[in-house]
């Protein structure tokens, strides 16, 4: 039998130089970037070489980094593997993002930790006890996996927030719960828009559903003020987008403006800085558009208004009160706005020197089930420190 | 350095293909030696120290071996090769092994150790175990010992094989690195190969291990059988994606360089018996095991009580090679009594059973055995098997085996089909049509592979890094 000459043919070499050196080149004739939009982190840069980086191996570890952060067409790469994963292996979740039906991407919450839950639990009490007088509320809003829980992919965890802020609700002693899972569900049911898609923050559209039904829990009237709503963005992309890689859909923010507006002083105390407006319009220039409330997290954040109300709040949250607040500014004198997580003042100093009327207690659930830093805040300080 | 890693990919190997064309025949070992010093030495120099002190003892023993086998010093002989094999071992227990032997030691006698040693080099159960090799076969004659250091020192460090193997005997690598040529068809085929092995571990062992993370990331307590099978099955075949991709890669890049190394893993999934297993998983490891202890203890042809020792000898030792744990050595144990079994109880059932059901029944034997080799302790392993059975947990199925299953079932069912011939007798078949549309279509595939396991390579960056972030 004659054998057939065996092809000498260097097809997968040739292709396989010219694609790793094509490659090579379109990185080093790009310039290096500093800040991935689409990650929203800052990119390794060119790694600084010493005798001692190469002797304990730093060099070669941040040079793998450098090169792979400074790959030609990085974003590109990023969108074929999470293709790959989601569409070619149907992959459910990325990197602890729910990819949900309607392009909602969904952040799966963290464990709660039940002793950790009745410590702050204990402590919220222990404020309402020592300030028996004041107003004092509070709203854990249930996350997206919990509200728009028929979204979610098929079999996922069903989400046991429900029965956790019952359980907080049960808990508390002094202080009211305001129940907004019912009205947000009933929106998300309708189809209205309370989270974004990309982003793990609820949207203005779902703040002001849960305000309305706050209302009467925070003694205020919201039928006295008018709102007209503004788009202020239509091209959102948010953390959960970069956290999953999955880059298929823009958000809308919208801004709820009094339709009868009243002057306001902004004060942020770690910028040292003082604004006439809740809105940070250059945030919607960067990747953290939702930055465009309130300028992000701060500390300690001070507005002061005209309303000539008589009342004072204190609103102790995480970032989902960042856009609540647009709501709050007709109906109180001043707004004290504490973010524990960066916030080393105590509770009672800040009442005390504040003349404060009323505490709002607002964050997402899965921020109040796990961060601990609420209960140092709360912790009641010795006398002689607050004076 | 890693194989996967960017650097070596985009650079190094570029860089090393083409100063091998450029480099005369007689530099070719000196200039592969220089390449495996910068790999070893890349993520951490100590690393190259180590190694190179190694190559010196096993250099000079090797030498003297050779000098005394053929002046017929028989007892010395054995005296220097005993000694070389010991030293060699202690390097590996040293760094492998001794806090794993004090803390039993503490358990059982109560006194408490405290040693913090440093990280073991790269790649030193496959270098150790390739000097022993080399000592082994100088002494018996069947090679000869290599007299430039620069190419034994490439015998030991050569960088395709440092990291993770295969454990090439030197009497298979010795006579290629004294001479060897390059046909343009190795090295296209070298490419395949690479290609190939470099997606089998990065897209497919990658994915498949985030399916076992997360079958992982599920208590024990609520775990269903469902969930623990799912777990079994994908850390099964990640092992075998990752370890055979990685071989692929290795045995590819040994092929674009002159090598002919032999083939490290035959589609061990389709195996019909688990001797049959064996002689597909791994193969140099087995292969290293029969050539210097299984025989050298008398093999097969002794009787069955020494041969029964010989065996738990070569499978305790397996098992603890894999690592210094309980779980190794009963996962090694597990291997063996199925091999018995086989062996000496078994043969006349088995061959009247179909070889599609032997093959399944092999399959389902070795998964069990990896949900033990993966487990982190003793405990863990038997409460997962308790949950395997469908006893204690969440019962046969639940939501959560349900969901990693929607998520889970394409890789799966892909990595199955992937660990039998299934492909790579379809691409033999489109091949052998010998028309330029095949060899287009086959060029694209593996272009497509290549750019494939960038994307998974890039973007496993992100979610490294992520977390400093939010």
């Amino acid at each position: 039998m004659r054998e057939r000459p065996k092809s000498a043919k260097l097809w997968v070499t040739c292709m396989f130089m010219c694609m790793v050196i094509c490659f090579d080149i379109i990185a080093l004739v790009t310039p290096d970037r500093e800040f991935s939009e689409n990650e929203n982190r800052m990119l390794a840069q060119k790694p600084t070489f010493s005798s001692k980086s190469l002797s304990d191996g730093s060099f070669g570890k941040d040079a793998e980094k450098y090169l792979s952060d400074q790959f030609a067409g990085r974003d590109v790469w990023s969108t074929l593997s999470f293709f790959t994963k989601n569409s070619v292996f149907k992959q459910r979740e990325m990197n602890g993002v729910y990819i949900g039906d309607d392009g909602y991407l969904m952040l799966i919450p963290s464990a709660c930790d039940p002793a950790s839950l009745d410590d702050k639990l204990a402590a919220v009490n222990a404020v309402a006890e020592r300030f028996g007088d004041l107003n004092q509320c509070m709203m854990i809003v249930p996350n997206a996996v919990t509200v728009l829980a028929d979204r979610l992919p098929q079999y996922a965890p069903v989400s046991e927030q429900p029965q956790q802020l019952e359980y907080i609700s049960d808990n508390l002693h002094g202080v009211k719960f305001c129940d907004v899972s019912g009205t947000l569900n009933d929106a998300a049911y309708k189809g209205e828009e309370i989270f974004y898609h990309t982003d793990h923050h609820w949207t203005s559209k779902g703040a002001y559903l849960a305000f309305c039904q706050a209302a009467p829990d925070l003694q205020i009237n919201p039928n006295n003020v008018r709102f007209v709503v503004y788009t202020a963005s239509e091209s959102f992309e948010g953390t959960l987008a970069s956290k999953s890689g999955c880059h298929s859909f823009k958000d809308k923010i919208e801004i709820y403006v009094p339709k009868k507006e009243i002057p306001i002083s902004v004060t942020y105390f770690d910028k040292d800085e003082m604004r006439g407006t809740l809105y940070e319009t250059g945030a919607l220039d960067t990747k953290d558009q939702y930055a465009l409330f309130l300028g992000g997290n701060h500390p300690t954040v001070t507005i002061r208004t005209t309303a000539e109300t008589g009342r004072s709040l204190l609103l102790i949250k995480d970032s989902y009160a960042n856009c609540f607040a647009q709501f709050l500014t007709p109906f109180y004198d001043q707004i004290i706005i504490i973010d524990p997580r960066y916030c080393y003042d105590s509770v009672d100093m800040v009442i005390r020197q504040n003349g404060i009327t009323d505490i709002l207690y607002l964050y997402n659930a899965d921020t109040f089930l796990t961060d601990a830093s609420l209960v140092d805040f709360l912790a009641m300080q010795p006398a002689q420190e607050n004076e | 350095m890693s194989l996967t890693s960017i650097s070596f990919v985009f650079i190094f190997l570029p860089a090393s293909v083409v100063l091998y064309r450029i480099v005369p025949g007689i530099g070719r070992n000196a200039l592969l030696l220089l390449l495996s010093v910068l790999f070893i030495s890349w993520g951490n120099p100590a690393d190259m120290v180590l190694i190179a002190l190694s190559i010196v003892f096993n250099y000079f023993t090797a030498l003297e071996l050779a000098h005394l086998r053929r002046s017929g010093g028989t007892l010395m002989k054995r005296l220097v090769l005993g000694s070389g094999i010991a030293a060699n071992l202690a390097l590996l227990v040293f760094f492998k092994y001794v806090v794993f032997l004090l803390n039993n030691i503490g358990a059982l006698t109560g006194i408490q150790f405290h040693l913090t040693l440093p990280q073991a080099p790269i790649g030193i159960s496959f270098f150790t175990f390739s000097a022993i090799s080399c000592l082994c076969d100088v002494a018996k004659g069947d090679e000869d010992a290599i007299l430039n250091p620069l190419d034994f020192a490439l015998y030991i460090a050569f960088f395709a094989k440092i990291t993770s193997g295969p454990i090439v005997k030197f009497r298979e690598m010795a006579g290629q690195i004294r001479q060897r040529s390059l046909s343009v068809q190795s090295l296209e085929e070298g490419f395949k190969l690479f290609i190939t092995g470099l997606a089998k571990k990065v897209i497919i062992a990658g994915s498949l291990g985030t399916v076992y993370n997360a079958v992982k990331a599920v208590p024990l307590g609520s775990m269903s059988a469902l969930t623990a099978w799912e777990g079994a099955l994908a850390c099964s075949l990640m092992l075998y994606f990752d370890f055979g991709g990685y071989s692929d890669m290795a045995i590819g890049l040994a092929r674009i360089f002159g090598f002919s190394f032999s083939k490290n893993f035959d589609y061990p999934y389709t195996s019909v018996s688990m001797t049959d297993f064996w002689r597909r998983w791994h193969i140099s490891l087995g292969s290293w095991f029969r050539d210097y202890v299984y025989i050298p203890l008398g093999g097969s042809r002794v009787s069955k009580k020494r041969n029964i020792f010989n065996l738990s000898v070569v499978w305790i030792l397996t098992g603890l090679w894999h690592g210094a744990n309980w779980t190794f050595v009963i996962w090694g144990l597990y291997h063996l009594g199925l091999l018995l079994l086989e062996k000496f109880v078994l043969r006349d059932i088995t061959a009247k059973i179909p070889s599609l059901i032997r093959s399944v029944i092999t399959f389902i034997l070795a998964v069990i055995g990896w949900t033990v080799f993966f487990a982190e302790d003793v405990a863990y392993a038997a409460l997962y098997l308790l949950r395997m059975a469908g006893i204690g947990g969440s019962g046969w199925s639940d939501r959560t085996g349900m969901y990693l299953l929607s998520g889970g079932w394409i890789l799966l069912a892909l990595a199955i089909a992937g660990s039998t011939p299934l492909f790579a007798s379809a691409a033999k078949k489109i091949s052998t049509l010998n028309k330029p549309a095949a060899e287009v279509i086959g060029t694209l595939f593996f272009a497509l592979l290549l750019l494939g396991s960038t994307a998974f390579m890039i973007s496993d960056t992100v979610s490294s890094f992520l977390y400093a972030q939010f």
